[in-house]
This record gives structure tokens, C-alpha cells and sequence, in this order.
């Protein structure tokens, strides 16, 4: 589809969604919100129920283009009367502005707008082409695919991440059947890191100033682990942004409206980031703590009362997806807690688990890489400034609740997977600590605040340049996104410069030439989003990602029949890049298919092309 | 002169009011991440660990 036409159903969408979400503010009577406000909040519920329709139909086995089209009509139908209602509602009721005015243009303003704007216009258009960041072919995108080729949710035991939640995942699905995996990525990508910088936005206008929110804004867009995320479909964006939209609600609560239905669709928007990310728990279990804190005084009958208002929804809208896992592998939080139920384990991605390390992490994570080379930097921006908040008295209220709120999710974070991208809602939180710090901070001589600024420019331009080169600066991209090349042949020469991907004429022949029952096994390399066949990781072939159980050739070959593969698919150069040594368990299979035995009675050569070979698989 | 306003203290800030010695103390510190940040990105990957271990070589 051309990239334009991908801009315009995708405008289209978010005009829907944003419809759809209004229609869920009207019901909750959430009132009193600026239009910005009203739009951000929209559309983090618009979809969240386009996303559920979506899984809806997966789950009814409808998972098709007509009956997605259908879907969209009856939502646009409502987010069109939506719109109507509130059109006659503003004539109706013109309410006063509940805010102060947006400030007057000043110089600052404008560089903040260029800056946000540049970052927006990169990040928008690096996810205007077919997608090649390994997580989104390994998994994000992978299984919607699956899904969308069977037109219902199944079960698909050899994918590492198909038991998990799949709010986003259910999105990508309806932009595969409305347009393609550019739509998938500008709802997966674009659309929620948007939604988290306006939720910063209007968090900052609220309760500190427009600059700081914007500045706020800007900090999150330009994390380097952000802007590895923008362009993809993976899931870290969407729940970053339920989970801040959900802690707006929550702040709306608490600084003084004290209405129950701000509580509640906090309580939704959690949900929505617990079907999403598993990580949400440490956010509901963080704001379940506050909220105690602070009902404690209305007594037992309040505190539980709160608590229910805002849990219930939270695991309600999170509970399709646990229930799923409970009947599809017998966990309901698979791969959480694996250990406990006999099932295969693997520990979550660490950086540390010394209290040296906890202390330490947060710098770690400023001046580079973590958790080995999976966590990529925020920043020296987002943390850094931090401690100038000692020096600022008094402390707007706001902060000090999102700053408490962001450390008890920092600490319980610590004890699940420590990567940067897991911790996003906090990071967002804290980017509107450090923006107050960097406006406010009291500097002795003005050259001194000009050269902090200086500094922060330095790193802003830094960051937008890494990311254009990384991610839209490439020739066969800008030629495709200009409508110069096909899809096929950007797709094709994106595959062939990407290591961990298979090649053109391998994916042209797995896809071509064989036969429709074919399912092919990829050693340690799961990335087959491109391939209309099953192409599985090895390493799922035992059901267990994280070690290679098999004890010989003979086992290995064993898991392989019973999963039914027919073609094994090696991609040498990439196996050679593998650090076996430091990677024992991992080394297990792979040592297997080196085994003479093994690759003559078993293996029968089929193509060979840039170092990657596709056999027939003959032990079956 | 009349009229003519008499020149700010060093240790006045531009908006009027006292600033804090602990900002310099500030400034160092985001300068140092700052640092180590471009050192990490454009040079190696640092941790801190190894300014660490840098201060044991010295004081060992």
C-alpha cells in the first residue's frame, strides 16, 4: 500500500479511536477536561476498545478483512455521534477554561515546538516502511500474522511470546487486515509514543507549566530506548501509555476531585496496560500501596471501596488474557512463576541483583547500556538532574506524589526484567522531575544556565541524529517512503542487509517452492514474519526457550518430529556470531546439527545463498 | 549615577535571588553523566564499576 495512502487510513483511525474513547469519557461522565486533555484520554480508550473488538473477533473466529472493515464502520458510527454529542454539548454548555491560558510565544517555546516536531516527523516516517527490527519479525508482529492468516486466536505453542498479553499485539492484528505492518507500526509505535508525550503534556500543564511538560515530552521522545521503539510494533510504547493516561486519571483523583469515576477509568486504563505488558503489576501494586496511604483516613468501608474501584477493572480488562494462558500452557501469567507450576523456567533479563547493582543501575542506565546489551541507554537527561529537586523549595505537590510513585515502581521493577523499556511509565514520570529541575534550578550567573541548556540541545541533537541514522537515513528507505521502489524490493533489500533476518532468495523459496504443509525449523533465529509458512525458533521445538534440553542428536530430532518440521533453515553468518562459550546451554543444538551423523541421515541439502542453507529434514 | 542599578553579586542568580553553592555541585554532577554518556556512546561502553575499580587500582 503507498506510504500515503498508510497516513491517511492511519489519520482515519485515530480520528476513530479518539471518537470511540469520548464516547467511553461520556459514560464514565468524566468531565472538566481541557480539549487536549479530552483528546489524549479518548484515544488511550478508543484503543483500548478497538483492541478488544479486535480480540473479540480473533476469539470468535472472525479474524477477517470484511468482518475487521465491518467492525471499524459500527466504531466509527459511534466515535460520528460521539463527535456529534460533543459538538451540541459545547454549544449547550460552554464551560469556562479550567486552566490558565497557554502561555504567550517566546523563544523557548519555539525551540521546544522545533524540537518535538523534528522528533516527530523522523519517528513518523521511519515507521513508514516494512518493518525489520528483529523483536517485531521474531514476535510482535510474527504472531498477529499467524493470527490473521488463521482468521481466529490460536494456539501456537512453538512461539516464545504467543503466551503472553496481547493488547498490542491484537491492534497490529486489525492494521494487518485494514492496511499492513506500516499501519502496525504507526499504531504500535508512533501513535502510543505520542499518546505518552501528550499525556506528559498535559500532565505538566495541569499541575507545573506547559514548558516543563513539554520539555518533559521531549526528555521521554528522546531516550535511546525510546527511539529503538518508535519504529517497531513491540508492545513497551502502548503500555508506557495506558499506564501514564492511567496515572493522569489517578492524579486527577487525588488532587482534590476525589470522583469516583476518575478512579475508575484509571482502573480501566491499568487493565488495559496489565493486557499489555505483565509489568503493569508493579504500577497497579505501587498505586495500590498509595491509594491505602491515602484512603486509610476515610476508614475500612473507603479503603476497601477505593481499592475495589480501582482493581477490579485493572484485572477485569487484563483477564481474557490470563484466562487464555491458564488453558493454553496452565499458567495464567506464563512465563511468570514457570518454576512453580513444573514448567520450563527462565529467569527474567538482569542487570544486577547485588545492592551495589540496585544503587548503581540508575547511572548505568544513563551513560550506557544494561542488562548485558538488551537494556539501551535513556539518557544522561531523564535521571541525571534529579537531586537539583533538593534544592527547590517548595516542591510542587504533583511532583512529589509522581516522584514517590516512580521510585516505588523503580524499586519493584528491580525485581523483574531491567531493561529501560520496562520501566517507561516511571522514566516518563521522572522526565517531569528533571524538566522542572532544568527550568527551575536557581543558577548563580545566566552563562551557566545558558550552557546547561547548551548541553541539553547537545544531547536533543545528538539523540535526533542517532535515530535518523539508525532508522530512516538509509537509501532504500527514503526511496521506498518517496514511492520510488516496490515493497517487495525494499522489503528484499532490507532482509539482505539484516544479519539475523533470513534473505530474499531463502524467503522467496521457503514461500514459493514448498509444499503448503511445510514447516520449517530455525536454528536460534525465530524471524519469519516475511515467511507465509510456520518457521519456528529451535529453541521452542522443546518448549523451553531458555535451555536446549535435548542430550543428543537423536532427542533434538525427536522434538522436531513431533512438532511436525519438515525443512531446517540455518543462517551460518549469524550462528558464527554467537558467543557459544559464554552461551553453554545454548550450544547444545547447535553442536547437534554440526554432528556428521545427524546431518547425513537427517539433513538433505536444498539451496544455499549468502551463507544461509535451507535443508530438507528427512528423520520423520 | 541616578537610576542606574548597581551590579549583582556573584552569588545572586539572575532572577534575583540567592542561589545555592550545592549548584555547582549540580552542574558537576550532570556534566560527569554527560561525559561518560558520549565517552559510553562514541568510545566504549563505561560503567561505573569501572571508575570503581579505577579507584581501587589507585588506592590499592
Amino acid at each position: 500500500m503507498p506510504p500515503l495512502l498508510t497516513v491517511m487510513i492511519w489519520a482515519l483511525l485515530v480520528a476513530v479511536a479518539v471518537g470511540t474513547g469520548l464516547l467511553v469519557l461520556r459514560l464514565l461522565s468524566i468531565k472538566n477536561c481541557t480539549f487536549l486533555e479530552q483528546f489524549v484520554l479518548g484515544l488511550a480508550c478508543g484503543l483500548g476498545v478497538l483492541s478488544f473488538g479486535s480480540a473479540a473477533l480473533g476469539g470468535v473466529g472472525l479474524l477477517t478483512r470484511s468482518w475487521m472493515l465491518l467492525w471499524l464502520l459500527v466504531a466509527a458510527a459511534c466515535a460520528a455521534a460521539s463527535y456529534w454529542a460533543a459538538a451540541k454539548g459545547r454549544k449547550a454548555e460552554a464551560t469556562p477554561a479550567p486552566l490558565p491560558p497557554w502561555p504567550r510565544k517566546s523563544k523557548i517555546l519555539w525551540t521546544l515546538y522545533a524540537l518535538v516536531a523534528a522528533f516527530g516527523v523522523v519517528y513518523f516516517l521511519s515507521c513508514l516502511a516494512p518493518p525489520i527490527d528483529g523483536d517485531t519479525l521474531h514476535s510482535y508482529l510474527h504472531v498477529p500474522r499467524q493470527f490473521v492468516d488463521a482468521a481466529r486466536i490460536i494456539n501456537l505453542p512453538y512461539e516464545v511470546h504467543a503466551n503472553v498479553p496481547l493488547n498490542i499485539q491484537m491492534l497490529s492484528a486489525m492494521a494487518l487486515l485494514v492496511s499492513g505492518d506500516e499501519l502496525a507500526q504507526l499504531v504500535a509505535g508512533f501513535t502510543m509514543l505520542a499518546g505518552c508525550c501528550l499525556i506528559l503534556l498535559v500532565l505538566g500543564r495541569r499541575y507545573l507549566n506547559v514548558h516543563a511538560g513539554l520539555l518533559a515530552s521531549l526528555l521521554f521522545a528522546s531516550m535511546i530506548c525510546v527511539s529503538s521503539l518508535a519504529p517497531t510494533a513491540k508492545v513497551n510504547l502502548g503500555w508506557a501509555f495506558f499506564e501514564l493516561a492511567s496515572l493522569y486519571c489517578l492524579a486527577r483523583w487525588w488532587s482534590g476531585e476525589q470522583l469516583r469515576s476518575w478512579l475508575l477509568l484509571a482502573g480501566l486504563l491499568a487493565g488495559l496496560a496489565l493486557g499489555t505488558l505483565y509489568a503493569a503489576a508493579f504500577t497497579i501494586l505501587a498505586v495500590c500501596f498509595f491509594l491505602s496511604w491515602l484512603s486509610f483516613r476515610k476508614g475500612p468501608r473507603g479503603l476497601i471501596s477505593d481499592l475495589l474501584c480501582y482493581c477490579v477493572p485493572a484485572f477485569a480488562l487484563a483477564l481474557p488474557w490470563l484466562l487464555r494462558n491458564y488453558l493454553d500452557v496452565g499458567n495464567p501469567v506464563y512465563p511468570v512463576g514457570n518454576a512453580f507450576l513444573g514448567l520450563p523456567s527462565a529467569m527474567p533479563v538482569a542487570h544486577t541483583t547485588s545492592v551495589w547493582g540496585w544503587l548503581t543501575i540508575a547511572w548505568d542506565m544513563s551513560v550506557g547500556y544494561v542488562a548485558g546489551k538488551f537494556g539501551k541507554p535513556v539518557g544522561p537527561w531523564v535521571l541525571a538532574p534529579l537531586p537539583a529537586l533538593l534544592l527547590l523549595r517548595p516542591l510542587p505537590q504533583f511532583l512529589r506524589f509522581s516522584l514517590g510513585l516512580g521510585l516505588v515502581i523503580f524499586v519493584l521493577w528491580l525485581f523483574g526484567v531491567q531493561r529501560p523499556r520496562n520501566l517507561l511509565p516511571a522514566l516518563g514520570l521522572f522526565s517531569l522531575g528533571s524538566a522542572w529541575a532544568i527550568l527551575k534550578i536557581n543558577l548563580p550567573w545566566k552563562w551557566m544556565k545558558k550552557g546547561v541548556l547548551a548541553l541539553l540541545l547537545l544531547f536533543l541533537i545528538f539523540s535526533l541524529s542517532v535515530t535518523v541514522r539508525a532508522h530512516l537515513a538509509q537509501p532504500h528507505r527514503l526511496a521506498y517512503i518517496a514511492g520510488k521502489i516496490s515493497r517487495q524490493q525494499m522489503a528484499g533489500m532490507m532482509q539482505d542487509r539484516f544479519l539475523a533476518c533470513p534473505n530474499s532468495v531463502l524467503t522467496q523459496y521457503i514461500n514459493n517452492k514448498l509444499p503448503p504443509g511445510a514447516k520449517v525449523a530455525a536454528l536460534y533465529l525465530g524471524n519469519g514474519y516475511y515467511i507465509n509458512k510456520p518457521f519456528w525458533d529451535s529453541r521452542m521445538l522443546d518448549k523451553d526457550f531458555a535451555h536446549d534440553r535435548a542430550k543428543g542428536w537423536k532427542e533434538m530430532s525427536e522434538n522436531w518430529r513431533r512438532a511436525g518440521i519438515t525443512h531446517v533453515f540455518v543462517n551460518w553468518p549469524y550462528l558464527a556470531k554467537i558467543d557459544f562459550a559464554a552461551e553453554k546451554e545454548m550450544s547444545l543444538d547447535y553442536g547437534h546439527l554440526l554432528n556428521k551423523e545427524f546431518s547425513s541421515k537427517c539433513l538433505r541439502p536444498l539451496i544455499i545463498s549468502g551463507g544461509q542453507e535451507l535443508f530438507e529434514f528427512t528423520c520423520r | 549615577m541616578a537610576g542606574a542599578k548597581a551590579p549583582a553579586p556573584v552569588s545572586v542568580s539572575p532572577n534575583g535571588k540567592k542561589a545555592s553553592p550545592m549548584v555547582f555541585f549540580w552542574i558537576f554532577w550532570v556534566l560527569l553523566v554527560n561525559f561518560f554518556f558520549y565517552w559510553d556512546s562514541l568510545v566504549t561502553q563505561s560503567r561505573l564499576e569501572r571508575v570503581m575499580n579505577l579507584w581501587g587500582l589507585i588506592t590499592n
